[in-house]
């Protein structure tokens, strides 16, 4: 999985490219940490590439909020592909998360 | 009697950097062997219990096996797709897997409630000195679904 960032005034985006599975799940742990470090905390996850997911994404990215909450941010997801939305509403996620047809109106919610 | 369209076996190290020899297995097979005819939705159902199950036997069925080791089976037929992941570790009883927790949403205890979601059949039992989680899917090809 390979991320790419971009920091915005009201959030920043994290675009992410490839397989969110278990073998990855790490990096998208260290990737947001480095950006609650940066004093990120409000992130926009980008997920019009990611084509495939599963459970152990879907806990990374659990992980992921719970580390942005703790810091007083939060994290807006946008551009799901339908398939991986539907492991978002399978798994009821969707009630976690908010999710967004775009970028833009992810970023503009903070 | 109609034979299998496609019989593999993988036999690999349990360590989650080989969790895509198997996923890519099942993504082969959902693409090359079934081709276009095989509905979207459905192979990427495949492919993603076959990652819940490897990726649970993987991280979970700790072994003191002298070769830890995982094996993974296709078998493609017409009509279905039985996919038998094989493990050395202590096994679990499958019915008795709880729900996820749904109020709290923690990081992990998706895996055999996705499983259970999108396969057809689940089968879970002991042989050989292996734990076997055997899934099934009925198939339902794009050209089938066109036929009214």
């Amino acid at each position: 999985m390979e991320f790419y960032e971009e920091i915005g005034n009201t959030a920043a985006i994290l675009k992410l490219v490839g397989r969110l599975d278990s073998p990855v799940v790490k990096d998208l742990k260290n990737k947001v940490n480095d950006l609650i470090r940066q004093g990120q905390v409000n992130l926009v996850f980008d997920m019009a590439d990611v084509d495939f997911m599963d459970s152990s994404g879907l806990g990374g990215m659990v992980a992921a909020l719970r580390a942005v909450g703790q810091a007083g941010g939060d994290i807006k997801v946008a551009r799901l592909q339908p398939r991986v939305r539907t492991l978002f509403e399978l798994t009821r996620l969707h009630q976690v998360f908010q999710i967004f047809q775009d970028v833009e109106a992810a970023a503009q919610s903070f | 009697m109609t034979a299998a369209l496609c019989e593999l076996t993988l036999t690999i190290p349990r360590d989650l950097a080989n969790l895509h020899l198997a996923t890519d297995i099942a993504h082969w097979i959902c693409r090359q062997v079934y081709k276009p005819s095989l509905q979207d939705d459905l192979a990427y159902a495949v492919e993603l219990c076959v990652s819940e199950a490897c990726t649970n036997a993987m991280k979970h069925a700790v072994t003191t096996a002298v070769e830890d080791i995982l094996v993974v089976g296709f078998a493609a037929w017409p009509d279905r797709l039985v996919i038998v992941v094989k493990d050395q570790g202590p096994g679990y009883d499958i019915n008795k897997v709880p729900l996820p927790d749904f109020d709290h949403h923690p990081e992990g205890g998706y895996g055999i409630f996705i499983i259970k979601s999108m396969m057809d059949v689940i089968q879970y039992y002991q042989e050989g000195g292996f734990n076997h989680l055997q899934m099934t899917k009925f198939l339902t090809t794009t050209s089938e679904a066109a036929v009214p």
